[in-house]
C-alpha cells in the first residue's frame, strides 16, 4: 500500500505521480480529490474580555485554491489575522467549520493540520541555530539528519543565503531573519504556508525585493499561500487571488485585476488603489450604462451589478490614471471643471490633486504635464472608465456619503 | 581647544557612574573577602594577619578531617536538593501565573500578595514553624485526626524540617525569575513550533522551557546561594545537623578566627566552582539574547 502511485492532483494543484505514504482516509481524500487547500465555512468569532464582547468574524466563508497566492486584505481590526490564526489552530472559533485539504480541522491540534505558519514577528527560536531553526519541523516530523541536511541546505538556498547554517538569529538582519522564517515554513512542505504581515516589518526598498523573492520561490515551490497585509500595493502586486475584509466581513474576493476595475462595494474601491468618489442620483439605466447627476456635474458609467438603480443615491467613481487633462469642448466623454490645489512629484508621474466645490479629484500624468496652483483645468475621462456603486459596503446599514468621504 | 579638564571629564567621566558601587564593593566586600583568605593562613587565634607565620596548617587540617567531608556533604546536598525541590514546585505555578493568567494586571497583584509574606520578620515566620509542624501542630493533628498515624510524627528538628522550612522561604526566589523569564517569552514561538509539527508537549520542552532556562538558573543560584550561607535555620531547626555555615559560625564564636576563616574560604570555593558549572550548563549567555 505505501508503495502505490496514483495519478492524483496533488496539494499543490499540478497533476504528478503520488506516493502515498502518510494518510488518514480524509487526508487521501483530499489529495486525490479536486477539492480546495482551503475552505471557510460560516465562520464566527467572538473575542470576549470580561463582560465585552466584540464580534471578529461575522459568519465569512471562502475557499483557496490549491497551489494559490491567496492574500488576505483590509484594514487593521478587519479580522484577516483572526482568520489566520483560526486556520494555525491559534484561536478557536465559535460557530462555523474550517477544512484543509478537505478535512475538517476543528478538532485538529496545530501539529497535525500540515500547516507552516510564519508570524509577523518572525519567531525564529533564539536558542537555536538556523540550521536547527530550519531543522526543527523536520526534527518534529522525525526525519533522519541526512535528509535533514539536505532539505536545509535546499531551503537556504531557495531564499537565496547558502552557507548560513551555523549563524544564530540575533546576528542576522531583518530581511535575513524574514527569510530564514520562510525557509523554516517551506522545509516541511506544508499545504498550506500561513504568512502573517510578512513584509510590515522591513523597510521599503527590502519589501519590494522580498516580494519579488516570494513570488519566484511560490511558484518554484508551488504549494498554497495564504498571506495577510494591510499595504494595498503588497496585496495588488502580490496576489493571484485578492480577499478585502472589512471589520468581520468579507468585501470582495477576486483576482487583483478585477477587483480593481469592478470593485463591488464603495469600501473595496477606496481600498484597492486609488479612486475619486462622488455621490450622486442615477438618472438613467441602460443594461451596464449609468447616467449619474452628481454635484459637480453629470457623468456617464458603468454598473456591473443586477439591481434597478434609476432614482437611487449611489457612489460615482473613476480612477487618476484614466483621467485627461486640459481636454476641450469636443471632448467626447465625461468632464469636470476644478481648479489645482495640489501636486506630488515621483518621477515617473505626477499627482495632481483637484477642487471642485470642496471635492477633491486626484489625476495622474506625464512629469511634462506643467501647471500651476490655482489653474483652472478641465479633467476628462472615458464614460466606461466611470464605475457605479450602489453598495458602501457588504455591511448593510451603512450611510453611503459617509463612507465615500470618510477618512 | 577643550581645556585639559574638559578632555579629563569627556574620557573618564564615564567611569564616575560606577564609582560608589565601586566604593561600597571594596569596602565591604573586597577587603574583608580578601582579609578572610589571609586569615585563613594564620595560626592561632589573631585577626591580624602575619605573613612570617603564613601556613596551610589550617588547611591540611580541615581537609583532612573526615567530619569535614560530612559536613560538606550535608550543606551542598541539602542546599542543592532545597533548590531542586523549589524549582519542581515553583515551575507550574509561574507557567499557571505567565500563561494560563491572561489579564497582566492580575498576575502584578497574585505577585505583590506573594511578597507579603516577606514583610513578616524572620524571626516570627520561624516561629510560626513550631504549631504548624511541632508534635501538637496542625499537620500532625489532621494527620492523627484522619487516622492515618497514631502517634504525632516528629517533624522538627530533623532534615525534613529543615527542607520544609528552607523549600517555603525560598519559593519566591525562584518564583520571580522563573515568572519573568516565562512571560519574556514570544507566544509566537510556541505557534509556530505547534504549526511546525511539534506536539504541545515537545513546543513545551524544546522552546518554552529552554527559554526559561535563564529564569531557573538566576532562580536555583538565588535559592541555593541563600541556603548555603543560613546558618540560623539548621541550628534553630535541624536537630544538630552540622552545616558549614553553623561550622564556621561555631568556631568563630569561639575566637578560632583562622579555622573559621578556613571553612569559609573552602566554602566560598566550592560555591563558586559550583554556580560557574550551573551557569555554563544552563549556557545562559545564549539565553539572555533575543
Amino acid at each position: 500500500m505505501k508503495d502505490l502511485a496514483y495519478l492524483v492532483k496533488n496539494k499543490y494543484g499540478r497533476t504528478a505521480i503520488f506516493s502515498v505514504g502518510k494518510s488518514s482516509a480524509h487526508y487521501l481524500w483530499g489529495l486525490i480529490d479536486l477539492v480546495a487547500a482551503l475552505k471557510v465555512e460560516k465562520l464566527v468569532k467572538w473575542y470576549r474580555s470580561g463582560k465585552e464582547k466584540v464580534l471578529a468574524l461575522n459568519g465569512i466563508s471562502f475557499e483557496v485554491e490549491k497551489g494559490d497566492f491567496f492574500v488576505m486584505m483590509g484594514p487593521s481590526g478587519c479580522g484577516k489575522s483572526t482568520t489566520l490564526k483560526c486556520i494555525a489552530g491559534i484561536l478557536d472559533w465559535d460557530s462555523g467549520d474550517i477544512y484543509i485539504m478537505g478535512r475538517s480541522v476543528k478538532d485538529v491540534p496545530p501539529h497535525k493540520r500540515d500547516i507552516a505558519l510564519m508570524p509577523e514577528t518572525y519567531a525564529l527560536f533564539p536558542h537555536m541555530t538556523v540550521y536547527d531553526n530550519i531543522a526543527f519541523g523536520l526534527r518534529m516530523r522525525g526525519k533522519d539528519e541526512d535528509y535533514i541536511r539536505e532539505k536545509v541546505k535546499w531551503s537556504l538556498k531557495l531564499v537565496g543565503m547558502p552557507g548560513f547554517e551555523k549563524r544564530w538569529p540575533n546576528e542576522l538582519s531583518g530581511g535575513q531573519r524574514q527569510r530564514v522564517a520562510l525557509a523554516r515554513a517551506l522545509v516541511v512542505d506544508p499545504a498550506i504556508l500561513l504568512l502573517d504581515e510578512p513584509l510590515s516589518h522591513v523597510d521599503y526598498r527590502l519589501q519590494r525585493k522580498l516580494l519579488e523573492e516570494f513570488k519566484i520561490i511560490h511558484r518554484e515551490v508551488g504549494n498554497t499561500w495564504i498571506l495577510t497585509t494591510h499595504i494595498q500595493e503588497q496585496g495588488l502586486s502580490m496576489a493571484d487571488t485578492l480577499m478585502i475584509m472589512n471589520t468581520g466581513v468579507i468585501e470582495q474576493i477576486g483576482k487583483p485585476h478585477e477587483i480593481y476595475e469592478r470593485p463591488a462595494t464603495v469600501f473595496a474601491a477606496r481600498f484597492v488603489g486609488e479612486i475619486n468618489l462622488v455621490d450622486g442620483i442615477v438618472e438613467e439605466q441602460h443594461g451596464e450604462d449609468c447616467i449619474v447627476k452628481t454635484n459637480i456635474g453629470v457623468f456617464r458609467g458603468k454598473y456591473y451589478g443586477d439591481r434597478e438603480l434609476v432614482g437611487e443615491k449611489v457612489a460615482y467613481g473613476f480612477r487618476p490614471e484614466h483621467v485627461a487633462l486640459g481636454v476641450n469642448e469636443e471632448y467626447n466623454g465625461n468632464t469636470v471643471k476644478a481648479k489645482l490645489f495640489n501636486y506630488y512629484y515621483f518621477g515617473s508621474y505626477v499627482e495632481f490633486m483637484f477642487d471642485r466645490d470642496g471635492i477633491r479629484l486626484k489625476a495622474t500624468s506625464t512629469p511634462t504635464t506643467k501647471y500651476k496652483l490655482g489653474d483652472e483645468v478641465t479633467l476628462g475621462w472615458p464614460p466606461e472608465k466611470g464605475i457605479v456603486l450602489d453598495k458602501p459596503s457588504v455591511i448593510p446599514g451603512l450611510n453611503i456619503e459617509e463612507v465615500i468621504y470618510g477618512k | 581647544m577643550p581645556s585639559t579638564i574638559e578632555k579629563l571629564v569627556t574620557k573618564y567621566g564615564k567611569y564616575l557612574m560606577i564609582t560608589p558601587t565601586v566604593i561600597v564593593y571594596t569596602l565591604f566586600l573586597i577587603i574583608p573577602t580578601a582579609t578572610l583568605v589571609l586569615l585563613s593562613f594564620n595560626t592561632g587565634e589573631r585577626y591580624v594577619f602575619d605573613l612570617s607565620k603564613a601556613t596551610f596548617a589550617n588547611y591540611v587540617k580541615v581537609l583532612s578531617s573526615p567530619t569535614f567531608y560530612k559536613i560538606m556533604f550535608d550543606t551542598f546536598g541539602m542546599a542543592l536538593l532545597t533548590a531542586f525541590i523549589t524549582f519542581l514546585l515553583v515551575y507550574p505555578a509561574a507557567y499557571y501565573l505567565a500563561f494560563k493568567i491572561e489579564n497582566v494586571r492580575l498576575q502584578g497583584v497574585i505577585l505583590f500578595l506573594l511578597l507579603a509574606m516577606y514583610w513578616v520578620d524572620w524571626n516570627v515566620r520561624s516561629i510560626a514553624w513550631l504549631p504548624i509542624l511541632g508534635e501538637q501542630g496542625i499537620v500532625n493533628q489532621l494527620l492523627m485526626s484522619l487516622g492515618i498515624i497514631q502517634q504525632p510524627l516528629k517533624i522538627l528538628f530533623s532534615r525534613l524540617a529543615l527542607l520544609i522550612i528552607w523549600v517555603q522561604t525560598n519559593l519566591l526566589f525562584m518564583l520571580f525569575p522563573t515568572y519573568l523569564a516565562l512571560s519574556r517569552i514570544n507566544p509566537d514561538l510556541i505557534h509556530t513550533a505547534k504549526a511546525l509539527g511539534a506536539s504541545p508537549w515537545r513546543a513545551f520542552w524544546h522552546i518554552t522551557f529552554r527559554l526559561s532556562l535563564s529564569g531557573v538558573t538566576v532562580g536555583l543560584v538565588f535559592v541555593f546561594v541563600s541556603t548555603l550561607g543560613d546558618y540560623a535555620t539548621p541550628s534553630l531547626w535541624a536537630g544538630g545537623l552540622q552545616t558549614l555555615g553553623l561550622t564556621v559560625h561555631h568556631y568563630a564564636s569561639f575566637f578560632r578566627w583562622p579555622l573559621a576563616a578556613t571553612y569559609a574560604t573552602v566554602m566560598l570555593v566550592i560555591s563558586l566552582i559550583l554556580l560557574s558549572l550551573i551557569l555554563r550548563i544552563s549556557n545562559i549567555k545564549r539565553i539572555f539574547y533575543e
